[in-house]
């Protein structure tokens, strides 16, 4: 009992140290790839201030939630004011790597008007705000898909320099393809000797089906 | 950087294609490195087991006697030193728990060359035993051949003595054999699980699948590409 309470502990850790390893080690390999991923996005990009970018994979465990958060704090090391969203309603990732369990966050602000301000977790990492995804509910799809979401989204793209959305896979849910097209440049995160070529082909032609502008690929685990 | 060099791959990859196989197959070998070790530790565990299980080694101890006859005459009394005439009062003499024709079994006679020295070797167990039977065959031999063929010429050379050497020393055979088989067998597996693994590997066929650029690589989270990089910092 005790023996896999540390375990998990340690397990956390560890995920944490990775997660944020662009900013605990901003000299390392890691850093330094994420640091061209960030550059080769500002220029496959309109060159407009705005931006809101979302990273999704076709999968479940491909690396979304490490892309987006390394990718989040090297955009941010930049001076930019960025956001980071967890959007993944079913299985939200965010609340615990940056360590806010029971906290208020993107459901309670669409559905209960809870202000902004308020459920917002400002990291003392460079201008990285991150906002988790809330309480979790009966109807993800729904809440992604309403209206109150598009001007939501609206806001924070006036708000903040950088808006990354972290989202569930694509093959597997709905509110993927419904933000897709909200976003100026979709990222699919594949993983090297995990992600089967049909399922990254079939993400692709999803998100293209819902005219999504795909910037490209990061390949995460690379050998 | 990394662009450039992914660019130096593919086209190292386009020129010298012989080269390149060698490289995938040492990859696909540290890719699935924890399924080879894993089966070659079980099989080679397994021959062990199975080696210290099932060995038991086995003596040899050898009596000389000279049997001062013809060579017509000579495999004729050689053959009745396995006969169970013989054998049979050995059986009584030592009161041994077996019949004469297992004792017969144990026994192997000999001739030195050409000469009329005759060896009766003896494999037992028990390597004392292997000892006293090879010096009671060779008396009661020669206690019994007059009875037999009526030739007396029959002398006791030299006793048998322990040899406490086992002479199956290859009790290693069937670790070796798990060794190497797990290896091989395991490396099939490991080829075998890679050519069913159709997953997307390199910058170029994503490129090629989806028609999308490759923004860029993340390795695997290792130790070493996680540190501060402290050599670039050195002038």
């Amino acid at each position: 009992m005790v023996l896999s309470l540390l375990n998990k502990e340690k397990a956390i850790k560890e995920m944490t140290r990775r997660q944020f390893v662009s900013h605990t080690y901003p000299n390392s390999e890691i850093a330094e790839r994420f640091r061209t991923i960030r550059t080769n996005i500002q220029f496959s990009t309109s060159n407009k201030k705005h931006q809101m970018l979302m990273i999704t994979s076709p999968s479940n465990g491909e690396g979304k939630t490490t892309t987006a958060v390394n990718l989040a704090i090297s955009i941010s090391q930049q001076g930019n004011k960025v956001l980071l969203i967890d959007a993944d309603l079913r299985r939200p990732k965010l609340q615990q790597t940056f360590n806010l369990r029971e906290s208020e966050g993107l459901t309670d602000v669409l559905m209960e008007g809870i202000l902004l301000e308020k459920v917002i977790f400002n990291t003392q990492i460079g201008q990285l705000d991150v906002l988790s995804s809330g309480t979790i509910p009966p109807n993800p799809a729904e809440i992604i898909g309403s209206n109150a979401m598009t001007r939501f989204l609206r806001e924070v793209r006036e708000e903040y320099d950088t808006v990354i959305i972290d989202c569930p896979p694509v093959l597997e849910t709905t509110e993927t393809k419904l933000l897709a097209g909200q976003c100026d440049g979709v990222v699919l995160t594949v993983n090297s000797g995990k992600t089967d070529q049909e399922k990254a082909v079939e993400a692709n032609r999803l998100l293209k089906l819902v005219r999504a502008n795909v910037l490209g690929v990061i390949l995460n685990e690379r050998e | 950087m990394s662009s450039l060099q992914e660019l130096d791959d593919k086209q190292v990859m386009e020129h010298k294609p012989k080269e390149i196989n060698i490289r995938e197959l040492f990859l696909v070998l540290k890719r699935y490195m924890w399924i080879i070790l894993l089966i070659t530790a079980v099989s080679t565990s397994a021959g062990t087991y199975y080696s210290l299980s099932s060995y038991s080694p086995l003596f040899q101890s050898t009596a000389r006697i000279i049997i001062n006859a013809d060579s017509s005459l000579m495999s004729t009394l050689k053959v009745i030193i396995q006969d169970t005439t013989v054998l049979d009062k050995v059986v009584k003499k030592l009161n041994l728990p077996y019949s004469p024709e297992v004792l017969s079994g144990k026994i192997m006679v000999a001739n030195i060359g050409d000469s009329q020295v005759v060896t009766i070797t003896i494999t037992d167990a028990d390597s004392k035993q292997a000892a006293i039977l090879a010096n009671s065959v060779a008396e009661t031999y020669k206690e019994e051949i007059p009875s037999i063929m009526g030739f007396n010429d029959v002398k006791l050379l030299s006793q048998a003595k322990e040899v406490p050497f086992p002479i199956n020393e290859d009790k290693n055979k069937p670790i070796i054999f798990g060794f190497v088989g797990g290896i091989v067998v395991s490396i099939g597996i490991a080829f075998l699980l890679d050519s069913l693994n159709n997953s997307v590997r390199k910058e170029h066929e994503i490129e090629e699948l989806l028609g999308l650029p490759v923004l860029g690589t993340v390795p695997k989270m290792k130790k070493t590409n996680m540190k501060e990089k402290k050599t670039s910092f050195k002038i």
